[in-house]
């Protein structure tokens, strides 16, 4: 089961949409579970925007899951990562790898030269949601596990698997419903 | 204690290729079938299995410590320079591929990876090479991660901001290019339909090749070794595919009698193959000449033939409405033929036409019957002139006497 909580006000349409494609594209059940404040200690050494590791740790919701649930935090807010080898990119969420938390940002969606802010939140919680089942960037423009900041994310608007990522997220939900 | 070269002890954090990033938890000894052996327990990081590798194979599975920063930032810097073209060849870059990534280096990954991503770009990947660029982007993650410490989707976006540059991307101030849109597959539905597109059209092509060059060896060998014997086998299965189709209709008899001279270097069943093979033995022929010589002779032997097959089909004639489906458009030369050539039908060349006359006898035998059949329905006193009476209805009617 996927849960997901809004962190800021999200137009309840655009949260069902998110829902709908997200159950759509891993064939597994999706739930809007409420919503929760964003921790105010999980805003960066820049005070901008919030660090997307600590958000995750510092999050404080009532949501329960069980052993192969995952819960994705919907926010508004810009957020950052720590810094790598490449310096500062552009940040549309943060996923624990194989774990069970991740947040999502609909910052920067709706602008020219980027998708709608249904379709584009859409899109980045599938993304995200795959990197929790261990499911790595791909490099199908068409899939929703390509690059966010790639041109192709925002030219194929639509939430979908290439038929690889598709069959490696569902060789993980077996494993991890137990086989 | 020395755990391989040396180099490693236990706490280490290590890298097993095809496994992924592990801790070294200790040795310890273990007795399996018997005989006690040395084993370097490791724990992997990624789901906490146990990892168990005998002592003195610890280098020779490709074990080695976690790169350092220094390495991280040059495999960086070779992600973030323009690379070459791919390699298009896909057995060299299988072979290539397969050797870096058994070596265990963290720069055979890195080419291995970059190598499969400049690809991508061209034409999408076939499956066994998507699942490499996946293990090699897997394992490239975990060791980045690990040797700089932090989360593995920092580890992975850092990745692709030097493989897919985004907007404003520099590296070492260095300004790089923006990627752009790559390669899309097909939808999800025709995707796995199209080997050519996934790259399996050259691998398959290669290998049905293969196949059809050992298939036509063997079968020659086949035939070189047991020629003689397999003859009448040939013979008695000498039905071809295709044979039976024109013996339904009357046009049967009509391509072995008149050939239409397209078709005369086409082959017709096993005896023609044979011969061919036989001629190409025996004279040492190249086998184009051999054909060009057989299907000459085959010509002169229908040429003859034709008026002992006409003699042979003459009381057996279908009625006169009948006639244009007995002889249809492609048959038409073989009286004209006959009648251009009457006079060498029978000395010029007996050996020629002793073959031809066998091989068109049972032909015409087969098919007379059902060409007085079938016009015996309407008029089925008729039939049993052309045909011999089956034995069973001989014995029906006895029956029905007594």
């Amino acid at each position: 089961m996927i849960r997901i909580v809004t962190l800021n006000e999200f137009p309840p349409e655009v949260v069902d949409h998110v829902a709908r494609r997200i159950n759509a594209a891993y064939g597994l059940g999706c739930e809007v579970e409420g919503d929760a404040d964003l921790p105010d200690n999980a805003l960066d050494s820049t005070q901008e925007a919030y660090d997307g590791p600590k958000l995750l740790a510092e999050v404080d919701d009532d949501t329960q899951s069980y052993a192969d649930d995952k819960i994705v935090y919907l926010t508004s807010e810009p957020l950052s990562a720590p810094l790598g080898p490449m310096g500062k990119g552009p940040m549309d969420g943060y996923a624990l790898y194989g774990g069970a938390k991740a947040v999502v940002t609909s910052h920067g969606l709706g602008v020219k030269g980027q998708p709608t802010l249904e379709a584009g939140l859409a899109k980045r919680a599938a993304h995200h949601v795959g990197h929790l089942w261990d499911l790595h960037h791909c490099f199908d423009p068409r899939c929703a596990m390509h690059p966010g900041w790639s041109p192709g994310f925002s030219q194929y608007p639509e939430v979908a698997l290439c038929l690889f990522c598709r069959e490696k997220s569902e060789r993980k939900i077996k494993l991890g419903q137990g086989g | 204690m020395k755990i391989g070269d040396g180099s490693l002890a236990i706490g280490d954090r290590v890298v097993y290729p095809n496994q992924g990033i592990c801790r070294i938890k200790g040795v310890e000894t273990k007795e399996i079938g018997g005989s006690k052996g040395e084993f370097v327990t490791l724990s992997r990081e990624e789901d906490g299995a146990t990892v168990m590798v005998p002592l003195n194979k610890v280098m020779g599975v490709g074990l080695r410590k976690v790169a350092s920063v220094a390495d991280i930032e040059k495999v960086f810097d070779y992600f973030a320079s323009p690379g070459d073209d791919p390699q298009l060849d896909w057995k060299v870059r299988h072979r290539e591929n397969a050797d870096r990534m058994t070596g265990g280096g963290l720069f055979g990954t890195v080419e291995v990876l970059k190598g499969l991503h400049a690809l991508s770009r061209v034409r999408p990947l076939p499956q066994k090479e998507r699942e490499l660029y996946d293990s090699a982007r897997h394992q490239l993650v975990g060791e980045i991660a690990a040797a700089l410490t932090i989360p593995l989707a920092t580890a992975e976006d850092n990745l692709d901001f030097a493989l897919w540059p985004p907007q404003g991307m520099t590296h070492k101030g260095r300004a790089l290019e923006p990627a752009t849109i790559g390669m899309a597959l097909k939808p999800r539905a025709a995707a796995g339909d199209d080997d050519d597109e996934l790259g399996f059209g050259d691998e398959e092509k290669e290998e049905k090749e293969e196949k059809e060059e050992k298939e036509e060896t063997g079968a020659a060998n086949d035939e070189d070794e047991e020629g003689a014997p397999k003859a009448p086998k040939a013979k008695a299965g000498a039905k071809p595919p295709k044979e039976p189709k024109p013996a339904k209709g009357a046009k049967a008899p009509a391509i072995h009698l008149a050939p239409p001279p397209a078709e005369a270097h086409e082959p017709h069943g096993d005896e023609h193959h044979r011969s061919v093979a036989e001629l190409a033995v025996s004279t040492g022929l190249k086998i184009k000449e051999a054909v060009l010589q057989a299907a000459h002779k085959a010509k002169e032997a229908v040429v003859h033939a034709v008026p002992h097959a006409a003699q042979k089909l003459a009381p057996h004639a279908p009625p006169a409405k009948e006639a244009p489906r007995a002889a249809p458009a492609h048959a038409a030369p073989a009286p004209a033929a006959a009648k251009k050539a009457p006079a060498p039908a029978a000395k010029p060349a007996p050996k020629a036409d002793k073959p031809a006359a066998k091989a068109d006898k049972p032909a015409a035998k087969k098919a007379a019957p059902k060409e007085a059949a079938r016009p015996a329905k309407p008029a089925p006193k008729a039939a049993p002139k052309a045909v011999k009476p089956a034995p069973k209805a001989a014995a029906a009617k006895a029956k029905g006497k007594k």
